[in-house]
């Protein structure tokens, strides 16, 4: 039988196929399957020797193959790892170690005094002298073997309502089936390179990192500036012969729209896969033209379930104003399509997106309010606990039985593939001296976040002033400056009528 | 003409006309949707076709070598 109960036995069982094949390449270093084992093993002893288990373990790093190398570390030690980006703002960094208090903070000497500031009283562990240390094999093992593989691998931070954001934990068997999933549905093997575009804090990551680790494939982190300049970006994918790719829409909308793929030419690109928010068909179509031999894939799916729960094999021709469809389930997840009422949708009909599966998060980190407010009993199924995710996303199926995403239910949004929820930027505006109220909206033609304020106070006021409270992803757009605020008859804010006013 | 890619430039983001510095890629003054938006905007207002060849960082350090990428477009059409 083989059952493996942390993703660890995989990277062991990967290394020791592949030790000299690239596991995963930044433009500093090409780091192999056995240095990656070799390097987690070094940190996940220094982590031991602290006599933690179970425990969350911050790393705060530049985004580089040290990463990879302290989140396996932190497997080996049995606990699991909290990604947090070095240009994150450092009040969205404090609200994360509020809710985590994590054990340890593991950084490198570039990024030490930075880290000491949100976390005085957090311990930090130094990269550079964790790779010291002299791991020894046996209480290595010992330690993997503690492992359940329902433990936490870890716990990503996702935009919260309140001004909160909210950490989903994530299982290591939560990984290990979405990731075998993927490798055996697209055939990913060894033979694949990927370029990875997205950050190691947002879910899409999750494919690129542990789909390698499971199959021996090898991810290229592109150097995010590449992504502003789609024939650097394209040059980079030809020169590395990447062939396999898992991007948010949004960055394959640019390279389609500024006419690049005419000039550079991808033909290595084998599987394009998308996900994260809906990809248009407009520039799908030109992708499919210039890169006609590579399969499609749009996938979909929350942080809550892992990385992707559904998927569309692109098979058919599709116009502008088509809906591209979310396809179906992997086999470790069901979805169930809601209505108002608990029962199912029937064909055409909307209904709620509704999750299980062996890939389904834990729940919220420290919030069992909003994880019982997420996370409900199915209610088809009254004999024994089936926990579902409700996903806040409305769908229907078409006439080939394949969902096809509809709209939110509330006020999240997805913005460059990050998943935003309007209240936590309404919250982090409202945070500032003299403003009374505030509106944010989105347009999602455009792809702009414009903030609605009915106060005396300038645009660089408010923009210098949330700079520190939000991710720039989460920086609006454009501010609107109202005499007034409209509102309904509850004394709410009237969002349509502001949103005919704009 | 100048004039005009500026009043272009605010519509997508204030802070790229406002912007003193010498490379407002590496300050991240703009991100890769408003680089798209500024070559649709300066396309559809100006009549050019900007070759992907022109969309270098090079190009896109400040609001002049922007101009300086509209002139040059101009005198390779």
């Amino acid at each position: 039988m083989d059952v493996k109960n942390s993703i660890i036995r995989y990277l062991e069982e990967t290394a020791e196929k592949f030790p000299d094949k690239a596991a995963f390449c930044d433009e500093e270093r090409e780091m192999t399957f056995r240095e990656l084992r070799e390097e987690a093993q070094k940190i996940g002893m220094g982590l031991i020797r602290q006599k933690i288990f179970a425990k969350p373990v911050v790393v705060y790093l530049e985004k580089s193959v040290a990463c990879l190398s302290c989140f396996m570390g932190i497997a080996y030690s049995g606990n699991y790892y909290t990604p947090v980006d070095v240009s994150m703002p450092a009040a969205r960094v404090n609200k994360i170690m509020e809710t985590l208090h994590p054990a340890y903070i593991v950084t490198d000497e570039k990024n030490r005094e930075k880290a000491g500031e949100f976390a005085a009283d957090i311990p930090v562990l130094l990269y550079e002298k964790l790779l010291q240390e002299k791991p020894d094999e046996e209480k290595l093992s010992q330690t993997v073997s503690r492992v359940l593989d329902t433990d936490l691998l870890y716990v990503l931070f996702t935009s919260g309502s309140t001004g909160v954001p909210k950490g989903v934990t994530i299982s290591h068997r939560a990984v290990i089936d979405f990731a075998l999933a993927v490798n055996e549905r697209f055939d990913i093997t060894e033979k694949e390179k990927f370029a990875n575009q997205g950050p190691f804090y947002f879910d899409l990551s999750v494919l690129d990192i542990y789909c390698p680790i499971i199959s021996g494939a090898t991810t290229y982190i592109v150097p995010p500036e590449y992504f502003k300049f789609p024939i650097k970006l394209l040059q980079y994918i030809a020169d590395k012969q990447i062939n396999a790719l898992y991007w948010v829409p949004s960055a394959l909308v640019v390279v389609a729209n500024l006419r690049a793929l005419r000039a550079v030419d991808v033909s290595c690109l084998k599987k394009i896969m998308f996900c994260g928010e809906v990809m248009p068909n407009k520039q799908l179509n030109v992708w499919r033209k210039h890169v006609p031999n590579a399969m499609y894939v749009n996938m979909y799916g929350p942080t809550e379930t892992t990385c992707a729960s559904t998927y569309y094999v692109v098979d058919r021709e599709f116009e502008d104003t088509d809906s591209l469809p979310i396809g179906v389930p992997f086999e470790n997840t069901g979805i169930l399509l809601l209505k108002e009422d608990g029962t199912e949708a029937g064909e055409g009909e909307a209904g709620e997106i509704c999750i299980k599966g062996t890939s389904l998060s834990a729940g919220y980190f420290h919030a069992p309010e909003r994880t019982r407010e997420a996370f409900v009993q199915n209610p088809l199924q009254e004999n024994f606990q089936e926990m579902i995710y409700k996903t806040g996303d409305l769908a229907k199926y078409n006439e080939y039985g394949e969902l096809i995403y509809l709209s939110r239910k509330d006020f999240q949004i997805k913005h460059m593939g990050h998943r935003i929820e309007l209240g936590e930027i309404e919250a982090a505006i409202g945070s500032l001296d003299d403003i009374s109220e505030c509106c944010v909206l989105y347009d999602e033609e455009k792809h702009k976040i414009t903030a609605c304020i009915a106060d005396e106070v300038t645009e660089e006021y408010i923009a210098d002033g949330i700079r520190e409270l939000v991710p720039d992803y989460m920086q609006p757009n454009r501010y609107i400056f109202l005499k007034e605020m409209p509102h309904n008859l509850n004394g709410k804010i009237d969002r349509t009528k502001l949103k005919e006013m704009l | 003409m100048k004039e005009k890619v500026y009043a272009l430039l605010e519509e997508v983001n204030k802070k790229i006309v406002q912007y003193e510095g010498e490379n407002m890629l590496e300050d991240e003054i703009v991100e890769s949707m408003e680089i798209m938006d500024i070559v649709v905007k300066l396309e559809e207002e100006l009549g050019i076709e900007i070759g992907p060849e022109y969309i270098v960082p090079e190009y896109f350090m400040t609001k002049d070598t922007i101009v300086k990428m509209v002139e040059d477009v101009r005198k390779e059409q």
